[in-house]
């Protein structure tokens, strides 16, 4: 009887006790595969995407600027952000002529080091105009179309407006437009700060 | 040490069941311990301690220098101080959007032919400044 009993308990042990004791063991590193198989689908998937958005910013670009040099091949375009490279090739769409200090937009692709090939030229006309900009201040006095700003710097400013622009004194407002030759800020554009 | 005394049969199915429930409470700790989830709060996991800034500032996603489009407005968002007035200015174009509370803005701002020179300033309480500049070339016809 006592065999008998002793051998259920040994089968209960085998039965349960060390099954559940291998599975301690077993249950995490399974885990850990499946939490692998998921963080690399993750991975190849942001790769993808990273590699498309890098394309995408490598295409359709413009290098606006006045050419600083020039060879059969390539130009150097002074931008905005410094001297970029274009190159030129037979399919690209150019001017007859084109000479130094004519200001351009090449228009093409770039690559990694930031050297585009055009696919067009334009040649564009060169700007006169006054430079456009900003302003913000407090309006300190208003007579008719003309009035005065204090600025950031505590200078008074004065600003011409137009005739639809509704401004009250002590109104702080952001303005854009140009200034000029008499030192006046012509405003095109007013918003008052609520 | 030598039992000389013999086990009644009672005593013996006692101990064994005695065995067999400790074993059991143990190997279930033992899983709890395991198993039981991490304090994420623990300062291992934790990241470093930042503060945002609160001097001004301005970036722009949208729209990407040098950008050669071949539509006719283009979406400029980005991200400032919250609940700040931002001030998008063209050659042709201003308006003034408000920031959302997490300091994200986006609108969207119809282009010329040609070049599109594009400003976006934010200003701060005493009028102090921090612009960023886009020149985005629009085309009618692609090429």
């Amino acid at each position: 009887m006592i065999k008998l009993i002793n051998i259920i308990i040994i089968i209960i042990i085998i039965n349960f006790i060390i099954p559940y004791a291998l599975a301690v063991d077993a249950s995490p590193s399974s885990e850990i595969k499946s939490k692998l198989e998921e963080l690399k689908k993750g991975i190849a998937s942001k790769a993808a995407k990273l590699k498309r958005e890098v394309a995408q910013k490598l295409t359709n670009k413009s290098y606006v600027g006045t050419v600083e040099n020039k060879t059969n091949n390539s130009l150097t375009v002074i931008t905005k952000n410094g001297a970029k490279i274009v190159t030129i090739n037979q399919d690209t769409v150019s001017p007859k002529t084109l000479n130094l200090k004519n200001y351009v937009a090449a228009l093409g692709d770039i690559d990694d080091t930031g050297v585009l090939t055009a696919k067009k030229i334009i040649l564009l006309p060169t700007t006169n105009s006054q430079l456009k900009t900003y302003l913000w201040g407090q309006i300190i006095s208003i007579s008719d179309k003309l009035i005065t700003l204090k600025d950031k710097d505590v200078k008074n400013v004065a600003v011409s407006l137009n005739s639809q622009s509704q401004v009250k004194l002590n109104d702080f407002v952001i303005l854009t437009g140009t200034k000029n030759g008499n030192d006046i800020f012509e405003a095109g554009f007013i918003f008052v700060i609520p | 040490m030598k039992l000389t005394r013999k086990l009644s049969s009672k005593a013996f199915y006692l101990s064994q069941s005695l065995i067999l429930i400790f074993g059991l409470i143990f190997l279930s700790g033992l899983y709890y311990i395991l198993n039981s989830p991490q304090n994420n709060s623990s300062y291992t996991t934790r990241g470093p301690v930042t503060i945002l800034p609160k001097s001004l500032r301005i970036d722009l996603d949208l729209p990407e220098e040098n950008l050669l489009t071949f539509q006719p407005s283009v979406i400029v968002s980005g991200n400032t101080l919250p609940f700040t007035q931002v001030l998008i200015t063209t050659d042709s174009q201003d308006l003034v959007i408000e920031s959302k509370k997490d300091g994200s803005f986006s609108t969207v701002i119809k282009l010329d032919k040609g070049v599109n020179n594009l400003t976006a300033v934010v200003f701060g309480q005493n009028g102090e400044s921090k612009s960023i500049e886009r020149t985005v070339y629009y085309s009618k016809e692609k090429i």
